[in-house]
């Protein structure tokens, strides 16, 4: 029930539309236009409400235009474009109709008010629209591109809408960016980021634009928005827009290696960000990015993966991705039970149980104990905590014959599920098993098979491991030979046992996900396996010839134990072509606790030429010394 | 591509090609006279990819992102993957008789319960099979760790040598006795568990050194009527890392057409009591017939 306490104190202007005398009173378009334009706005909101379920009478249409076109009461004009948008799917072509045929007589001001009350045409009223989007007058141009958005919003995809909106984004006028970049980000568009490049680098705008990168397809797009999560500025939206991007990842293999460099390389308040974003985002979206940080080794991101785990049911896949870490997550896991245990106990249970299940197949005794003992301890806060007696896994996967079984079946992704199942290959039958298993005609089961050796602890199964892995750099499939260094990097971290033309060899490999591998296995490595001649010459030539996602992982960090070359490269790379490249230069650099002459000259130098605007700020941050 | 239902017959020179080709991949060699077996062989082939002339499907092997794949399946048509449950049945009586017993000495004096075979070049899989069920028949090995491997370059055989179960003519030449190592199945009859619990399967080339060294030593080898297919340089590859994955002592057993003549090699003829095999020189000669080796033009 409308009220009207009649203390608008203002006259109602004569209406100039008509009213059909046998009209209800209640319903009459002067009546109900008397309530537009009440002063009290909870009044004109719900007069707008009852207006927009009568929009199927001509009268109603007629008055609601005239009262949109009303010069100087503003509250009456939004009531009327509010009940307008209200409009249902039967009335639109109505109202479509009723408005651009006001258009055509309407002053130029009113433009404006006309493009904001075309959403209640909906696609009706889009051709329209998308010619007022152009209009010459900023503001008219503003509200047709928020029309659009909102139509967008409402679930309205076409072409024409989708390339309006993009062209927009380069408008003059930020309102104009700011509505089309809403919309774009509404219709899930992918837009290239190089179209996005202005709208990131405007504070108003880059919220948005950083929304828009979530649907993107290309790795330029994702490098940059791991830029805002580590540059600040707009990290909790670009935290939010990664967290929507996480789940296509794993469709586009090119954007792997950028995931896991970027999420292997967090600093605090990345961290934290994209910790509140797992906490907040959508199930599904949280999952796929716990997986990929899990993949990259992100162990900052533990807690809040434990939070995730206590929260929703980890997929399969992602568990699978914790237990992998194996030793290296125990410390992180056994700190959340320290730190979580009173305020949030499911949480300390969930990391508990996890660091309990991955200690009792890769740990030692010794941390199993100490795990049984903390479970102990907390007990009276967290609560009952499985102790597995032996690791939770299918039972008839883990002893050796059974593994054998499984490894005849006919099926190969049933020996592919036996050996990814198959905790320990310490055991001789089983590690030949294991072993033999690299000749499968299967591909994803010579997979399996290296990724099995990788969990082999005995001493006497490491050296034959490593010569397995060294065999299976020759496998046709890449996916092998990525495996089998990712295996070599895992069973002999120096890369002493590995020679040299081999990583030379891999480095040069047709696969880049195997040139990637070879790179982290060097990154992992003792800086001075890097040293050698021939392998340096490898890296320098990685840098100018590859991908740039390649080329940046070229470049290791400068620390204290950085070989020669090292630097020579990361200061060359400050004049590659592709600005990613020369940002991760920049940054090495940066975190550099002093630099040399060199490096300062060159810096220097490539500060006084510099055009892309990510790069020159991070040239801009270096002090004297070094890092910011 | 035009697609053609028809292929003109091969050229000289589009055989001399494919067959440098093959040749270079896998070490199979085909002589001259082969022009018109390998054309029929791969006529299918090529008609399968749509190339409308042999020239085309060279091209189609070398360089479409599909070659290499194309060419497994060309080097699978070429290859006569004919074999059955106890082919060469003598042969192998002997290997049951003589060498087994050999093996599990040579064994046992080194404190190893435990013996390999490798079935070089298995194709389906009934050699696999045929060796493991003899181990168990033995009775020498129960309680040891007893592993039958095969390797082919064929992934369609060796899905057919995992499946376990094969058609009739498969049985023809195996005694009825070993029935019971076999159940019914719906296409056929089916490898008990007990023998394939012995036996794995690998797809590699036997050109392929680094991949076999992943087989680690063997107590006995079977190449039977692989090496045919061989030129002499790629055999002699083949024979020298068979010599490498060889246990001190073990045996090579070859086709009945087979020999290691024309290959210089380090193997010694061992005389059993109806048959002569190959053997890698045994550390200690004192249990071992007087050596015998022939190499042509060696030390």
């Amino acid at each position: 029930m409308i009220d009207d306490d009649g203390s608008s104190g203002r006259a109602a202007p004569a209406p100039a539309f008509s009213e059909p005398p046998s009209a209800d009173p209640e319903r009459s378009p002067t009546r109900l236009r008397a309530l537009l334009a009440h002063s009290e706005w909870r009044v004109r909101k719900a007069a707008a409400q009852r207006v927009a379920s009568h929009l199927g009478e001509p009268e109603i249409v007629e008055m609601l235009v005239e009262a949109l076109l009303a010069a100087d009461d503003v509250g009456l004009r939004n009531a009327a474009i509010e009940a307008f948008s209200l409009a249902s799917e039967r009335d639109a072509p109505r109202v479509a109709a009723a408005l651009v045929g006001a258009l055509e007589h309407a002053a130029p001001a009113a433009c404006k008010f006309i493009a904001a009350a075309l959403v209640g045409g909906g696609e009706h009223g889009v051709a329209a629209l998308l010619g007022l989007a152009r209009d010459a007058d900023a503001m008219t141009a503003t509200a047709a591109v928020e029309a659009l958005a909102e139509l967008a919003r409402r679930g309205l995809r076409s072409d024409r809408i989708r390339e309006t909106l993009e062209q927009a984004v380069g408008h003059a006028e930020p309102l104009v960016r700011l509505a089309a970049l809403e919309g774009l980000e509404a219709m899930s568009v992918a837009v290239p980021s190089s179209h996005l490049r202005d709208a990131l680098n405007d504070p108003l705008t880059r919220s948005a634009a950083l929304a828009v990168l979530a649907h993107g397809r290309d790795v330029d797009g994702l490098a940059l928005m791991f830029r805002f999560l580590q540059r600040g500025g707009e990290l909790r939206h670009a935290a939010a827009a990664l967290l929507r991007r996480a789940r296509a990842a794993r469709a586009n293999a090119d954007e792997i290696p950028v995931w896991t460099g970027a999420l292997g390389r967090l600093d605090d308040d990345a961290v934290e960000a994209l910790a509140a974003a797992l906490r907040e985002g959508a199930p599904e979206d949280a999952r796929a990015l716990a997986r990929l940080a899990l993949d990259a080794g992100a162990l900052r991101l533990l807690p809040a993966i434990a939070e995730l785990g206590a929260r929703v049911e980890l997929d399969p896949e992602t568990r699978a991705a914790l237990f992998e870490l194996g030793p290296r997550a125990l410390e992180p896991l056994e700190a959340v039970v320290h730190e979580r245990s009173l305020d949030a106990p499911e949480v300390a249970r969930w990391a508990l149980e996890a660091a309990i299940e991955i200690a009792s197949v890769f740990g030692s005794q010794d941390a199993r104990s100490r795990l049984e003992h903390l479970a102990v301890e907390f007990q009276p806060t967290v609560g009952d905590v499985v102790l597995p007696s032996e690791p939770q896994l299918p039972h008839d996967s883990l002893d050796p014959a059974a593994l054998r079984d499984h490894l005849t079946d006919e099926d190969p992704e049933r020996r592919r599920a036996a050996l990814d199942l198959a905790a320990s290959v310490d055991d001789v039958d089983a590690f030949e098993v294991v072993v033999l298993a690299c000749t499968d005609e299967d591909e994803a089961v010579r997979v399996a098979a290296l990724r099995a050796i990788r969990r082999v602890r005995a001493p006497e199964r490491v050296g034959q491991g490593i010569a397995v892995g060294l065999a299976a750099l020759d496998d046709a499939a890449g996916a092998v030979r990525t495996e089998a260094m990712q295996t070599l990097s895992s069973l002999d971290p120096s890369l002493d046992r590995v020679p040299v033309q081999t990583l030379v060899r891999s480095l040069a490999d047709p696969d880049l996900r195997v040139v990637l591998a070879t790179l982290r296995a060097l990154g992992s490595a003792a800086a001075t396996v890097r040293a050698d001649d021939e392998l340096a010459g490898a890296l320098e030539r990685l840098l100018w010839r590859a991908d740039p996602a390649i080329a940046r992982e070229a470049l290791f960090p400068l620390d204290t134990h950085a070989v020669a070359s090292d630097e020579s490269r990361v200061i060359e790379a400050l004049g590659h072509p592709h600005w990613s490249v020369r940002l991760r230069a920049a940054e090495l650099l940066a975190r550099t606790t002093s630099l040399s002459r060199r490096a300062r000259a060159a810096v220097e130098a490539r500060r006084a030429c510099e055009e892309h605007d990510l790069v020159r700020d991070a040239l801009a941050s270096f002090p004297s010394g070094g890092a910011p | 591509m035009s697609f053609s239902l028809e292929v003109p017959r091969m050229r000289r020179d589009e055989f001399r090609l494919l067959r440098d080709l093959v040749n270079e991949r896998s070490g199979m060699h085909f002589d001259d006279d082969s022009i018109y077996v390998v054309e029929r062989r791969l006529r299918e082939r090529a008609r399968a990819v749509g190339a409308p002339d042999f020239s085309a499907y060279y091209h189609y092997l070398r360089f479409h992102p599909r070659g290499a794949e194309e060419l497994e399946e060309a080097i699978d048509a070429l290859v006569t993957n004919e074999t059955y449950f106890f082919r060469e049945e003598y042969q192998l009586r002997a290997f049951r008789d003589d060498v087994l017993p050999r093996l599990h000495e040579q064994a046992a004096r080194a404190n190893r319960r435990r013996i390999v075979v490798w079935s070089a070049g298995c194709s389906t899989g009934e050699e696999v099979y045929t060796l493991a069920i003899l181990l168990l028949e033995s009775g020498l090995f129960d309680g040891w760790d007893v592993r039958v491997f095969g390797n082919d370059i064929s992934r369609r055989v060796l899905a057919i040598a995992r499946r376990g179960v094969y058609p009739p003519h498969s049985f023809r030449a195996m005694p009825a006795q070993y029935e019971r190592y076999f159940e019914r199945a719906p296409k056929g009859r089916r490898v008990i568990d007990p023998v394939r619990r012995l036996c794995q399967f690998g797809h590699f080339n036997l050109l392929e050194r680094e991949r076999s060294s992943i087989l680690g030593r063997v107590d006995a080898i079977f190449c039977r009527n692989v090496l045919i297919y061989f030129d002499l340089a790629s055999r002699k590859k083949v024979i020298e890392s068979f010599y490498e994955r060889l246990l001190p002592g073990g045996y090579l057993m070859l086709g009945h057409s087979e020999s290691l003549l024309n290959v210089s090699t380090s193997f010694e003829l061992a005389h059993l009591s109806t048959e002569m095999v190959y053997r890698r020189p045994a550390a200690s000669a004192s249990l071992l017939p007087p050596r015998v080796s022939r190499q042509e033009g060696g030390p």
